[in-house]
């Protein structure tokens, strides 16, 4: 396996999709002459020709409605958002289209679908360009959600989306674009509603996704030095979610710490939360507690936004006192 | 106003009945006045007031079955206000605490007192993390035993942990749930059949059944029987029995047979001892567990300090012992804390029989019933002799078999040379 970076990875599911299926063919601004404003699609345009490598005009609505339509009709278009942030113009067409038009036609007509591009924050883009909208997407049947964070991962799971009838909001994490890892040559799938052992541990379980899957690790390092084994649970999909993953843990280490950038209320970790809760109630020995960002816009200003965000020393402070080992 | 609760008689007390008010609402009761008469599964016992004033309301009537701790009726002291019926002492307990905060002058030292240091169980409720609720019930854990090392006092995994490990008798007296289960699913169904009857185990039976089924199947019992000649201990008997009519003292030979064996544990402290989590821990003083069968199940009420006691002393204390176990009437640290069980079936008439050990205890000797045969004396001849035999049952991980035939015949050499147990 050679180790590559999550845009390589990226590219490279697209890439070798794009050469096995001729459906295949990719949309959004700047991503053919230009190469992407994250450079993701780079060169792609001089392999693939303009036929398939589509860049438009700046209408997210627009491009949207017409990959919707292109998928209605047996293509397989990969749209790019420049950020998921733009995707609110586009949110009538994938939610009022694109996630109902298999339900309206009883199944006759698919949307195999992908849209994806960079989520969340952590690179000051202040508060129109920072929102974390996994649990907007996350909200709406007929959508699959996955915010992989590995290279290996975003790999298998953009070939997964690709190949998938139904349409997949692709969740980048766009600070990540430039980290490393080992991702498998060639055919390389990842299975939506599988979630991702990053860490196995007994005491307590860590649960989240993109970016913050990064965090938690670093934070089971630090409860390590302590003794304190941390489980850390990368959900990587968060529609379907991998109910059953989560609980084994929790059974395991009678205690849960659920992480997400976005805002506390109304987010993943609290739909994380619930299930436990459901689930593997009798196996608690603390309430199930929450990391998330700060209930304001996203500040522009670098000491604002970390303090904005879910750090380290917060989940902790937050697993030591799932613990009872409040410092 | 102190409320009369429930109260906790024994670890495996949940609840308990009233059986018989002594006290009508509005008598006027003195602190130590018998309020009420209680049936525990162990025993009933008599239920004392904590405080003076008058009787205002008994929330519990006859008959009926409260939770530990739940209120069963209030006593209302001087210048007190009877809460309204029906109020659950918690929402009563919280008002209490309000009135407090806003620096109600009212209250009283009680009023002070007593809402804060019973808050956590008042009405019952022990604040416990479920992943704890669920090892209490696993394990048959009473949670009003543990203190709580999380927030305002929750009971959290680590407490219980440390519980079930230091209190290992706690333990072994109670099976696990799930051992339990599977054997229930195990059993035939009933038959049904005409002149067949269906009958539910009493509580105590229940709980008897599963101790013993528990002891033979985890402990690895070995047994040694002597047979005693007990001749000289009947003349010996008489004769003392005649000498202390006056005193109204009759000693039994169940009273020698536990002395006996109490002064022979001096040497074989093994014997003497509770098999713990933590080791096997040897036990100074005999305390000697006595059956006692009744009506609705076996008790085993405890002489402390056997070995130490007189044979007056020792019959004195099974008599009472004995005719407040029938009664029912035993206290819970009356029956518990044995570290040696003598279980006595001469009186039936039984020949010889083995006993179960009653764990932790390691080891229990049955006592069977005196009959005459002719043995040969030293010269050969056949002569009358009376002869009584008592079996050994002992665990096997304390004590090895040599032990155990050496204590028992330490044992015969006493009864055989009674006055060795005046001594």
């Amino acid at each position: 396996m050679a180790e590559k970076t999550y845009r390589e990875a990226l590219k490279e599911a697209m890439t070798e999709e794009m050469e096995r299926d001729e459906s295949v063919l990719l949309l959004g601004e700047d991503i053919g002459v230009y190469g992407g404003t994250h450079l993701i699609t780079d060169g792609l345009l001089d392999m693939f020709g303009k036929k398939r490598v589509i860049d438009t005009p700046i209408s997210e609505a627009g491009f949207t409605g017409a990959a919707i339509g292109m998928a209605m009709m047996g293509l397989r278009p990969v749209v790019e958002m420049m950020t998921w942030n733009f995707s609110f113009i586009a949110a009538d067409q994938i939610i009022q289209n694109a996630a109902k038009v298999r339900y309206f036609s009883g199944g006759q007509v698919q949307v195999p679908l992908v849209i994806r591009g960079p989520n969340g924050g952590g690179v000051q883009l202040s508060a129109q360009h920072t929102h974390s909208l996994e649990s907007f997407y996350g909200h709406f049947p007929g959508l699959k959600v996955v915010a992989p964070v590995t290279p290996a991962d975003v790999k298998g799971m953009m070939i997964s989306s690709i190949r998938d009838p139904n349409p997949v909001i692709f969740l980048e994490a766009g600070a990540l674009y430039g980290t490393r890892g080992e991702v498998p040559e060639g055919e390389h799938t990842v299975p939506f509603g599988k979630a991702r052992v990053a860490r196995e541990g007994s005491d307590v379980t860590l649960v989240a996704y993109g970016r913050q899957v990064l965090l938690c690790e670093r934070a089971a390092e630090r409860l390590a030095e302590d003794g304190i084994e941390a489980e850390v649970i990368d959900l990587r999909s968060i529609r379907p979610l991998d109910e059953e993953t989560v609980i084994e843990s929790v059974r395991k280490t009678h205690r849960a710490v659920s992480v997400q950038e976005q805002w506390r209320y109304y987010g993943v970790s609290s739909e994380i939360a619930a299930i436990i809760q459901e689930k593997a109630f009798d196996y608690l020995d603390a309430p199930v507690e929450r990391v998330s960002g700060a209930e304001v816009p996203a500040p522009y200003a670098r000491n604002l936004e970390l303090m904005c965000f879910p750090s380290e020393e917060q989940v902790v402070e937050v697993a030591r006192r799932v613990l009872y080992q409040e410092v | 106003m102190p409320e009369v609760i429930m109260p906790k008689m024994g670890d495996a007390m949940e609840e308990g009945t009233i059986l018989r008010w002594l006290k009508q609402e509005g008598d006027e009761v003195e602190e130590g006045d018998v309020l009420a008469e209680i049936e525990t599964d162990k025993v009933n016992l008599e239920m004392e007031a904590e405080a003076s004033g008058k009787l205002a309301e008994i929330i519990a009537g006859e008959g009926e079955s409260v939770p530990v701790g739940r209120p069963i009726a209030f006593i209302q002291g001087e210048g007190e206000e009877v809460p309204e019926r029906g109020k659950p002492r918690e929402a009563a307990a919280g008002a209490a605490e309000e009135e407090e905060g806003a620096g109600a002058p009212a209250a009283t030292e009680e009023r002070e007192a007593r809402p804060r240091e019973r808050a956590p169980e008042a009405d019952g409720h022990v604040r416990a993390s479920p992943l704890v609720r669920r090892l209490a019930r696993e394990h048959d854990v009473d949670l009003s035993q543990i203190e709580g090392s999380g927030p305002h006092g929750r009971i959290v995994e680590r407490d219980i942990r440390a519980y079930l490990e230091r209190a290992p008798e706690e333990r072994e007296e109670r099976p696990a749930a799930p051992a339990a289960a599977p054997r229930a699913a195990e059993l035939p169904p009933p038959t049904g059949a005409p002149g067949t009857e269906l009958v539910e185990p009493s509580r105590m039976q229940r709980i008897i059944g599963e101790r013993m089924t528990q002891a033979k199947q985890q402990i690895p019992h070995f047994y040694a029987t002597v047979e005693v000649r007990m001749d000289e201990l009947m003349r010996l008997r008489g004769e003392l029995n005649e000498q202390l009519a006056e005193e109204g003292v009759k000693l039994s030979v169940n009273d020698f047979v536990m002395k006996a064996c109490a002064l022979a544990l001096g040497k074989f402290r093994n014997l003497n001892a509770l098999y713990t989590s933590e080791g096997i821990e040897l036990h100074e003083s005999v305390d000697m567990a006595m059956a006692v069968a009744l009506e609705s199940g076996l008790i085993t009420p405890v002489i402390r300090d056997c070995a130490g006691k007189t044979l007056s002393k020792i019959s004195a204390e099974a008599k009472d012992l004995a005719t407040r176990a029938r009664e029912g009437k035993l206290k819970p640290d009356e029956y518990q804390g044995g570290t040696f069980t003598v279980s006595n079936m001469g009186m039936f008439g039984v020949e010889d029989f083995t006993a179960i050990i009653n764990p932790p205890q390691v080891a229990i000797v049955a006592v069977s019933s005196i009959v005459r045969r002719p043995v040969f004396d030293e010269e050969g001849s056949v002569v009358p002799a009376q002869l009584m035999k008592l079996t050994l049952s002992a665990d096997h991980r304390v004590a090895n078999g040599a032990e155990g035939a050496l204590y028992l015949a330490e044992v015969k050499r006493l009864l055989e040379n009674p006055v060795m147990l005046l001594v």
